[in-house]
């Protein structure tokens, strides 16, 4: 999994972000599957005509079924970034996975005890009715602080986090 | 109003064939790149498992289409 843990640690939450974020890239992504359709109507408005030595459908189909291939690509790197970046409560820290794309990925942990407050934040409409927002995890002295926006139900993450708090201190 | 343009455009289809082939190579290790992120970085097994299927389903259709359009340009 890429993330060592210790031999008594234990993953109490995985969270991600909501669905919503991957949804707008979807959107965008079946913008640019009928990209060229719109390209090909511009080009027959204005009465540019292309002459092909072969049979131009199957050149066009080619095309398309090659831009439909990169398309798809892109959303897997989409789905791949999403999915990977994610946020792991065990019983001794919070590991936060921030993946860039395919070839970056930065991995941070904070111990609970260090944890000095950690708050919640829903904004807007949207992030209201389908219950996503951001948290942030503060730290004692300069340490970075935690930040992650637009996860899924920040409240109950929130409340997730500081039973692990409590029960890491007590203990 | 504007007069119509007409482009003539030569395509041979060993161009094609070619791009295809430069195509199929980075699609390979594209998909190398995917199954190894998700196996190493824990994508859970069976959500793997559906989206490897589909991956390599929609890829494997797009591919074949794309032959099948080179064929067509060549041969019809």
């Amino acid at each position: 999994m890429a993330i060592n843990f210790e031999k008594d640690e234990k993953i109490i939450y995985e969270v991600r972000k909501h669905w919503f974020v991957l949804f707008e890239e979807i959107l965008l992504a079946i913008f640019f599957t009928l990209l060229p359709v719109f390209i090909y109507a511009g080009l027959k408005a204005l009465e540019i005509n292309f002459v092909f030595s072969g049979n131009p459908t199957a050149l066009i189909l080619f095309a398309y079924f090659l831009w439909l291939l990169i398309v798809w690509e892109m959303i897997l790197i989409v789905w791949t970034d999403y999915y990977l970046d994610v946020w792991i409560i065990t019983n001794k820290r919070l590991i936060d996975v921030d993946q860039k794309g395919l070839f970056r990925r930065e991995i941070a942990s904070l111990d609970l005890h260090k944890i000095q407050d950690v708050t919640s934040e829903v904004n807007g409409f949207v992030a209201t009715m389908l219950e996503f927002g951001s948290i942030h995890v503060q730290t004692a002295g300069s340490e970075k602080e935690f930040v992650i926006h637009k996860i899924v139900d920040p409240n109950q993450t929130r409340k997730k986090l500081n039973d692990a708090i409590r029960v890491n201190t007590s203990n | 109003m504007l007069s119509s343009l007409t482009i003539p455009l030569s395509i041979s289809p060993s161009i094609l064939w070619l791009v295809f082939l430069i195509v199929i190579v980075l699609h390979i290790s594209l998909s190398w790149i995917f199954v190894h992120h998700w196996g190493y970085y824990g994508v859970k097994n069976n959500e793997r498992i559906f989206v490897k299927s589909l991956f390599f389903i929609i890829s494997t259709a797009l591919l074949v289409g794309m032959m099948f359009s080179i064929g067509f340009y060549q041969y019809v």
